[in-house]
């Protein structure tokens, strides 16, 4: 008897919190549609639908993710998705990363990472369609254009090329990143683990693999990648002539992935650097320029966060 | 209403945890030279596409080679250049590149003692074979040897 009343006083005492916390909801901050992403009925539909929860200043709550505590952490999921990505506020891109932020986002549906499966699996409505994807991937696909014979990204080329083998560019200090990564020019006597044509944003690259990552291409050992791995992938202009021939162009940048499972675990064991335009600048405003990196690597979690197949060579 | 529940948490804890890939399934075996072909103590000179025949190249040079391409000079004596092309596939991991399939053909120019006495070899099909068929040989050399190194700060 004395059991049963302690265990109706406990249930009342979760009672009165639960509703005590619905008093407590976390605010999900309005703010205005400035300029709203541009893109066909359809693809604004499929965006709309599975993304702007998160992504758009016209959250649409439903009365489930209004209920403490799982309120929390949908505003949680608001806040950080708006911070990496607001289709309400498409104009604060600058205009050449708008293309990039779509691509990525269509990746990301493609890989099932987004929108988020516990959103998902709530919010059925939200799901990805093979149809879905069809749709967008046509509506990017369109948007690629050859530019053959660009004078501009010729005379580019040329100007960066003759003050490299003049020998101009060597600068006296190496930079270094805000994450404390060093540029390491002894990359491009590494070896080529492959290379890409990315047709999304006009570039091409040459991904290189130090010693470590080499062998353990040959050993098989490539997941997990082993500590001391090092990758630099290095991407320039393609420069289309009149017959389909693409060179590299101007250098765009390099990157860097280090593996250092210990140093670096609050970015899953890699160490990133990017260095842009033949004047090296290292990229990113603050040390956590990194969880960019991680964020679009994400996908590919199930190969150590690598998106390189090496070739054997 | 209950099984529902147990799904979908099943289905979260699944997508959050997948399986690591294996090795194997992640190498390029496709797109790899064969040993006897090895370019492992050569070094990138530089990289090309072919959107119309949809093949992408890299061309290789030991150091004389690449030395000699990375300060714009032309050909020295004792270089040993492969240009390796492969068929174009699309990159599973992400939509909106190209990464190298098949191997088309491997072909190798070298310079004796004498950078004027240039050898050609063409290798294609699989298992790669030697093409004993030289017309156009003369080309193919001129058109690999003018290649210019990608700038590599
Ligand atoms: C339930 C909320 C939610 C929904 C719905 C959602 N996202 Fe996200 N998204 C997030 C959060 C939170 C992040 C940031 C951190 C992370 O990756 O978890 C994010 C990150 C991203 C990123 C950047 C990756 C990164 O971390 O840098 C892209 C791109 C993206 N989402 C695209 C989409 C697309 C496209 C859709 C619709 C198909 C979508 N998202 C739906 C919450 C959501
Ligand atoms: C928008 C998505 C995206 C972002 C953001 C991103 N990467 Fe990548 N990264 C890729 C893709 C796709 C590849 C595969 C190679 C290719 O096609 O260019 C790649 C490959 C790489 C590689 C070669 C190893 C591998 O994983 O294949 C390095 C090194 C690298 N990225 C570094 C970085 C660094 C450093 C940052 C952050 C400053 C970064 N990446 C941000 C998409 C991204």
């Amino acid at each position: 008897m004395k059991k049963r009343k302690t265990f109706r006083d406990i249930l009342a005492a979760l009672l009165v919190i639960f509703i005590a916390l619905q008093f407590v909801r976390p605010s999900i901050p309005q703010q205005p549609v400035t300029s709203d992403i541009q893109a066909p009925p359809e693809v604004k539909a499929i965006l709309r639908r599975a993304c702007y929860d998160c992504h758009s200043n016209e959250t649409k709550l439903r009365w489930f993710d209004q209920i403490s505590p799982a309120s929390w952490r949908v505003a949680e999921h608001i806040k950080s998705g708006r911070a990496v990505l607001n289709f309400s506020e498409w104009d604060k891109i600058a205009a050449p990363d708008r293309a990039g932020k779509l691509w990525e986002s269509v990746n990301q549906a493609i890989a099932g990472a987004m929108p988020l499966k516990d959103y998902e699996t709530i919010h059925r409505e939200a799901h990805i369609t093979e149809k879905d994807l069809i749709i967008l991937k046509d509506y990017l696909n369109a948007t690629v254009k050859d530019h053959p014979g660009d004078t501009a990204k010729q005379n580019a080329a040329k100007q960066q090329y003759q003050n490299w083998i003049d020998g101009k560019m060597n600068s006296a200090q190496l930079p270094k990143t805000l994450n404390g990564i060093t540029y390491m020019p002894d990359y491009k006597n590494w070896q080529a683990i492959s290379t890409t044509d990315r047709f999304d944003n006009g570039t091409m690259r040459v991904i290189f693999g130090n010693d470590i990552a080499v062998k353990a291409v040959h050993d098989g050992k490539i997941n997990p990648w082993p500590d001391g791995t090092i990758f630099a992938k290095v991407a320039w202009d393609q420069l289309e002539n009149k017959d389909g021939n693409v060179t590299t162009g101007a250098f765009k940048q390099i990157e860097y992935m280090i593996k250092d499972s210990r140093k670096y675990a609050d970015t899953h064991g890699w160490g990133f650097a990017r260095f842009k335009t033949p004047q090296l600048i290292p990229y990113g405003k603050t040390a956590t320029f990194t969880s960019e990196c991680v964020g679009c690597h994400k996908p590919v979690a199930d190969r150590d966060f690598v998106f390189t197949s090496p070739l054997k060579n | 209403m209950k099984t529902g529940l147990i799904v979908s948490a099943a289905v979260v804890l699944m997508a959050s945890c997948k399986a690591p890939v294996a090795p194997d399934k992640i190498v390029n075996n496709q797109a790899s030279l064969p040993a006897s072909f090895s370019v492992n103590n050569m070094h990138v000179i530089t990289s090309s596409i072919n959107k119309r025949q949809q093949t992408m190249s890299t061309l290789y040079g030991n150091r004389i080679a690449v030395d000699r391409a990375r300060s714009g000079k032309i050909l020295a004596a004792g270089e040993q250049l492969v240009l390796v092309v492969w068929k174009q596939k699309p990159d599973e991991n992400w939509f909106g590149a190209n990464i190298p399939d098949k191997i088309e053909s491997i072909e190798q120019v070298s310079t004796g003692n004498d950078p004027s006495a240039i050898g050609y070899k063409r290798y294609e099909g699989n298992p790669l074979a030697l093409v004993s068929d030289t017309t156009g040989n003369k080309q193919r050399i001129v058109a690999i040897i003018a290649q210019q190194a990608s700038v590599m700060p």
